[in-house]
């Protein structure tokens, strides 16, 4: 069970740095606040005790989403419903929405945050491979003797394992800049062992672009989760496949290329089972959303199920 | 700022690290339930701003300056939400404990939403409905009938306590106001568990724990009555063995009680369970029951040798019989098929965990309000335990959120007693979701041989099975399961040959216990599944196969013991329904399957129940005319979401000629209620129903004989009607007749006992036709088919739900429920996130079909029907993928890495 002396809502990042200071080395922050109660609940920690809970949902620097020409900003602390809320947001993200509706129910996606999914570094999160998949930047910040400061770090380096990160004691992760993807389609797969509310055992996130006939590949982001001890881009399938075109014979090979980044010893050849029938499945899915041509995409798909 | 809650403001601060579900239990708003506690289940939901939150998983204090609204404070005056209807007309609820939390997240939802409630409902679990009365609830269909005087037998009427489901005001076990006079000074029990399978306790050092603020004391295995009882409720103790002690010094499994620390809040009794200090010998352990009959296992429970049937060392029962000469029948077989079988360990997961509170009143009776399916039994033990005179004990339940067989079982109530009788003050302990995994109890494990011969037609010469079921570390049930693995399955089919061997096994794994189907459950599954591969080497279809083998009206019903039984048929409805599912299957109804690599398949599966139990099983009702000329009834059964209250009143109801809604019930209760054996064994029609057909028969014939004596006529002139009596030249009405007969000092009131013998027999079919995924090894129900006779259906809508219900937990059992042991004991996934029960995606909308039959054993017609409908349906689904694959897939669940593991190797396309 988790007790705790204090919990502060800051509203600013001074705020929070404050109380870090204040309780430094026996404080926890929180944004969507979802694990924290059964984690320390289901003795994955043993019975916890932290004196002091800082929120930093409410901070205003991890709030708000800023849709530019060619990136998107996300505020930390947005929250996974606002993929399948925001049309503003899911029409340039477009595989983030696909990743939302999988992701936990609509009681935890109203809290759980982007940040959170990823500071807690779990292998099979589901946030992870979507935002991969979006060239996301984590801007961090930190406070020193001479203020407050800021760095950038690309997602694929900021988390190193399973609940491992790049994130220094004190540093808070305030936001993300994601490739702006308009054009694309986007596709997520998962697999557990039930339809609804499962932890991943693989998932994959998928957002493709087309060429001017709608027949070929043009841009490909593929990115894995559940996998290994980190989710990962799947970078020579990618390199396969852009400007490829949209046959079945091209996706049964870009569905075989990487299958060795396999790694859970769990369950290997399930999982690169898995991963190879999420990637045809996914990249077809994609390539509709993407406006592919539909006798194009009836005959791949023809192809692919014969 | 302060907090707002259902529209008042609360000035109370939460503690820092306090969810916000129990800051509004605190605050009065006890419909928020706890299911998990880890963001599950969903039965914590409320509205923050208007959005539905797990109010389990968020901090209470970020609620502070927003609206909360529970489900308390969604109608608005005397008025109920749309929704709230909604679910009261569809009766979207059985035990109603998760409908606090539907109803908000199904309140919020937008018509994109409502289209597409697989996804919409993912973060609200339901154990009892099987989702189909919820999804009938969000679009508006209004399932419930009319209450008409003299016809209440066979509508569907409402639970008689809906309202309070609905809105929230139900009361359910945990459920007190702190302001409760009676439980002034409540104090908290928490229990530490042992970390290990197999122990001695050397030592155990109190004295860190007593210093924690808060706390009052702790209980070892030294302040306890020395008494051996089993912690099984049935009505003949003899025939669980008497082998727990309320506290032990030895450690059987991981998650035994050690020791209860009881403090004045429930973090200081956690915090002093941490503080406790214990020095174990750690003893061998043995986990596989084949294993622990080795003559040089580890002895769980030394001293057994010389029990009963030949059991020593760790089997606690060994079972065997024979009808005929298998012998002679494999040797005249034209075919004989033999395969072993496996089930696996599953939860019952009802929503509400188990947990009781005990205090003394000023005449220094004590009373126990507890969650459990057996209060009498309960009242009994605890007599027997504490030596209390069994006057001074009051036993009873509030609604009791889901049992399933778990609460055929005391497991909290003694702690709380023995701490209240030793301090004197109320004490409550309710469990948390881990500890139903670690520490209840579970379907019994079995390993199951099955060899089964037959003539080139399919007649079948001989069946024999071999059953070994783990029943853990403590015999509870171990012996009836057994019985009844030997038992139901095999009479399913006549046979000139039968024979059985079981062996129940003590081993260091987490108790089984009872679990609807009960021990039947688990032979089904083994004998379906072989018919099913014998009928394929005959290349006979499984219609066929088993029209031509099933027990017939005039068969002998016979397993394969050759004395006397009481089953008897009261109706047979068999042969109905496999021509129902057939037909139904053969419509061509439900999904279609999924474009990809998909194989298609489907299978059947047949199920018999005796209805209750072979033990002894009794009930008892009382009634009473009341002053407005409304009735009183009392009987002793628990309501947990079977339904037994509801039809109570309407067997009540047909009998008197009057409306449901005339009937006051109460249940469950020692001091108010007759003596009841426990509503399990699907005994809630057939034996307490009885008992409330025959009270209701015995006033109403009070009522005609009273009014008969008071004007000089001839009972036989009057007839009973909805709210008076009458001749041809008179009428008097009920309450008028009350005041006359309490003028007199007469009360108008019937006591009447049921016994159950002989007991009648029904019949369940399931078909499923499903689609499994060749690569991923995913399977989807397609459609699912259900045939019952249970003869006359006292409310038709409650049937169709219970066995909607039973088949969401079959499906649970035969796909994903799974409780994993490490190779410490450890169970590994104790939480609804990684022991899955079916959500709303996972569950088809399953067609149910009933027979036509009116049994002449049970009540108004009616049999049993609260477990058989699960007993088909794991094997069902087994058919049916081996069907889809050709691949026999004999052991439980069917996960798809399972699946992918035996289907790697075959021709597979890519998707």
């Amino acid at each position: 069970m988790l007790t705790c002396d204090h919990y502060i809502t800051a509203r600013t990042l001074d705020a929070a740095f404050d109380a870090m200071e204040a309780f430094a080395g026996r404080y926890r922050l929180v944004a969507g606040a979802t694990d924290i109660l059964p984690w320390a609940r289901e003795g994955r920690a043993g019975d916890v005790h932290i004196e002091a809970l800082i929120d930093i949902s409410k901070i205003a620097d991890l709030n708000g989403v800023v849709i530019g020409k060619s990136r998107v900003r996300l505020g930390a602390a947005t929250p996974f419903q606002a993929f399948l809320e925001d049309r503003a947001l899911s029409a340039v993200l477009p595989n983030m929405r696909h990743c939302a509706i999988w992701f936990a129910c609509d009681q935890i996606r109203a809290s759980a945050t982007i940040g959170g999914n990823v500071a807690n570094a779990s292998p099979a999160a589901d946030g992870m491979p979507a935002l991969l998949v979006l060239n996301a930047e984590v801007e961090l910040a930190l406070r020193d003797t001479g203020g407050v400061r800021r760095r950038s770090v690309p997602l694929a380096e900021l988390v190193e394992g399973p609940s491992r990160t790049s994130i220094a004691p004190g540093e808070i992760i305030t936001s993300f800049e994601c490739d702006a993807l308009p054009t694309h389609g986007g596709a997520f797969e998962k697999v557990g062992h039930r339809r609804s509310l499962v932890i991943a055992v693989a998932c994959l996130s998928v957002a493709v672009s087309l060429d001017a006939g709608r027949k070929a590949f043009d841009d490909v982001r593929i990115a894995a989760g559940g996998i290994g001890p980190k989710a990962v881009r799947l970078a020579h399938t990618e390199a396969l496949l852009r400007g490829a075109p949209l046959d079945a014979g091209t996706i049964a090979e870009a569905a075989e290329l990487e299958l060795d980044l396999v790694q859970s010893r769990s369950r290997r050849d399930y999982r690169r089972a898995v991963l190879r029938g999420f990637l045809t499945r996914a990249l077809v899915c994609a390539a509709r959303e993407a406006g592919a041509d539909v006798d194009v995409l009836e005959q791949t798909l023809e192809a692919v199920d014969a | 700022m302060t907090y707002s809650i259902d529209g008042r403001t609360v000035a109370a601060e939460p503690c820092p690290g306090q969810c916000l579900r129990t800051f509004l239990r605190e605050s009065g708003a006890l419909g928020v339930k706890k299911g998990c506690d880890a963001g599950d289940c969903g039965a914590c939901t409320v509205w923050l701003d208007g959005r539905p939150v797990h109010s389990c998983l968020m901090p209470a204090f970020r609620a502070k300056g927003r609206q909360v609204t529970t489900v308390q404070g969604l109608a608005s005056g005397n008025d109920l939400h749309p929704v709230q209807q909604a679910f009261l007309e569809a009766q979207a609820f059985q035990c109603g404990f998760c409908a606090a939390g539907m109803i908000m997240t199904v309140a919020a939802l937008d018509e994109d939403q409502r289209a597409d409630l697989p996804r919409a409902l993912k973060g609200n679990l339901c154990r009892c409905t099987g989702y189909r009365s919820i999804a009938d609830a969000v679009h508006g269909v209004a399932a419930i009938e009319q209450d008409v005087a003299g016809a209440a037998c066979g509508a569907s009427l409402p639970n008689p306590f809906s309202a309070g489901i609905v809105t929230g005001h139900a009361r359910y076990t945990m459920d007190v106001d702190a302001a409760d006079p009676a439980l002034r000074g409540l104090l908290h029990l928490k229990v530490l568990r042992s970390p290990h399978a197999h122990a001695r306790i050397l030592r155990i050092d109190t004295a860190k724990a007593l210093a924690i603020p808060g706390v009052v004391a702790v209980f070892t295995h030294e302040d306890v009555p020395k008494k051996l009882f089993s912690t099984a409720t049935h009505e003949d103790h003899l025939v669980d063995p008497d082998d727990t002690l309320i506290l032990d010094d030895v450690a059987r499994f991981v998650g035994q009680r050690i020791a209860a620390v009881v403090a004045e809040t429930e973090g200081a009794a956690e915090a002093g369970c941490r503080a406790l200090e214990v020095d174990y010998e750690i003893l061998p352990a043995v986990f596989d029951p084949v294993d622990a009959m080795a003559p040089d296992a580890p002895l769980l429970h030394p001293g057994n040798d010389g029990l009963a049937g030949g059991a020593r060392g760790n089997v606690f029962l060994c079972l065997k019989g024979e009808v005929g000469s298998v012998a002679e029948g494999f040797a005249a077989a034209a075919v004989v098929h033999e395969e072993t079988y496996s089930t696996s360990r599953v939860q019952h997961a009802h929503l509400e965990t188990h947990g009781s509170i005990a205090w003394r009143d000023g005449e220094g009776r004590i009373h126990v309000r507890t969650s459990t399916q057996a209060p009498f039994i309960t009242h009994r033990k605890l007599c027997y335990l504490f030596g209390i005179f069994p006057h001074d004990l009051h036993v009873f339940t509030e609604r009791v959120g889901g049992g399933f067989g778990g609460k055929q079982e005391m497991l909290s109530e003694d702690l709380c007693v023995l701490a209240t009788l030793k301090l004197g003050r109320p004490v409550k302990w309710e469990f948390t979701r881990p500890e139903e995994f670690l520490g209840a109890t579970s379907r019994h494990q079995m390993t199951t041989r099955v060899k089964m011969g037959a003539t080139a037609d399919g007649t079948l010469t001989a069946l024999e099975v071999h059953v070994v079921s783990n029943t853990g570390a403590y015999g509870g049930h171990g012996g009836e399961t057994l019985a009844a693995a030997l038992g139901s399955p095999l009479a399913a089919y006549r046979c000139p040959a039968k024979k059985a061997e079981g062996h129940a096994v003590y081993t260091n794994v987490i108790p089984g216990g009872g679990f609807r189907g009960y021990g039947a459950s688990q032979t089904s599954f083994a004998i379906e599944s072989a018919l099913d591969d014998l009928a394929a080497k005959l290349g006979i279809d499984p219609f066929a196969i088993r029209r031509r083998n099933m027990i017939r009206p005039d068969d002998v019903i016979q397993s394969v013991w050759a004395e006397p039984s009481d089953v008897a048929f009261g109706s047979y409805g068999l042969d109905q329904c496999l021509d129902l599912v057939e037909a139904e299957l053969a419509s061509g109804k439900g999904e279609r399957t999924p474009e990809g690599d998909w194989a298609e398949g489907t299978g059947v599966a047949l199920a018999v129940l005796e209805a209750g139990p072979p033990t002894e099983h009794r009930s008892g009702g009382e009634m009473r005319l009341l002053a407005d000329g409304t009735y009183h009834l009392a009987v002793g059964s628990t309501e947990m979401g079977n339904g037994s209250v509801t039809a109570h009143r309407q067997i009540a109801a047909a009998v008197l000629g009057t409306r449901a809604e005339a009937i006051a019930i109460i249940n469950a209760d020692t001091d108010r209620a007759p003596y009841d054996t426990g509503t399990f064994a699907s005994t809630g029609t057939v034996v307490a129903g009885q008992a409330v057909e025959l009270t209701a028969r015995a006033l109403a014939a009070e009522i005609l004989a009273y009014a008969a004596r008071r004007t000089n006529t001839a009972p036989e002139d009057w007839r009973l009607a909805a709210d008076a009596v009458e001749s041809a030249t008179q009428r008097i009405s009920l309450a008028e007749l009350c005041r006359l007969a309490a003028a007199e000092g007469h009360g108008l009131e019937a006591k009447r006992k049921a016994y159950l013998s002989p007991r009648t027999i029904g019949f369940n079919v399931q078909g499923v036709r499903l689609a499994v995924h060749r690569v991923t090894g995913e399977i989807r129900i397609l459609h699912s088919v259900h045939a019952a006779d249970i003869g006359r259906l006292i409310n038709p809508l409650q049937c169709r739900g219970q066995i909607e219900g039973a088949v969401a937990m079959g499906l649970g059992w035969a796909l994903t429920e799974h409780m994993v042991h490490d190779a410490q004991g450890n169970v590994v996934n104790a939480a609804l996130r990684n022991y899955h029960i079916p959500a709303f995606a996972d569950t088809p909308r399953t067609t149910v079909l009933f027979a036509d039959t009116h049994d002449t054993i049970g009540p108004l017609g009616a049999k049993a029907q609260g477990e058989c409908a699960i007993n088909a349906v794991a094997p069902a689904v087994a058919n049916a993928l081996a069907n889809a694959t050709g691949v026999r897939f004999a052991h439980l669940p069917f996960t798809p890495d399972r699946i992918f593991d035996r289907l790697g190797g075959l021709e597979s396309r890519p998707l």
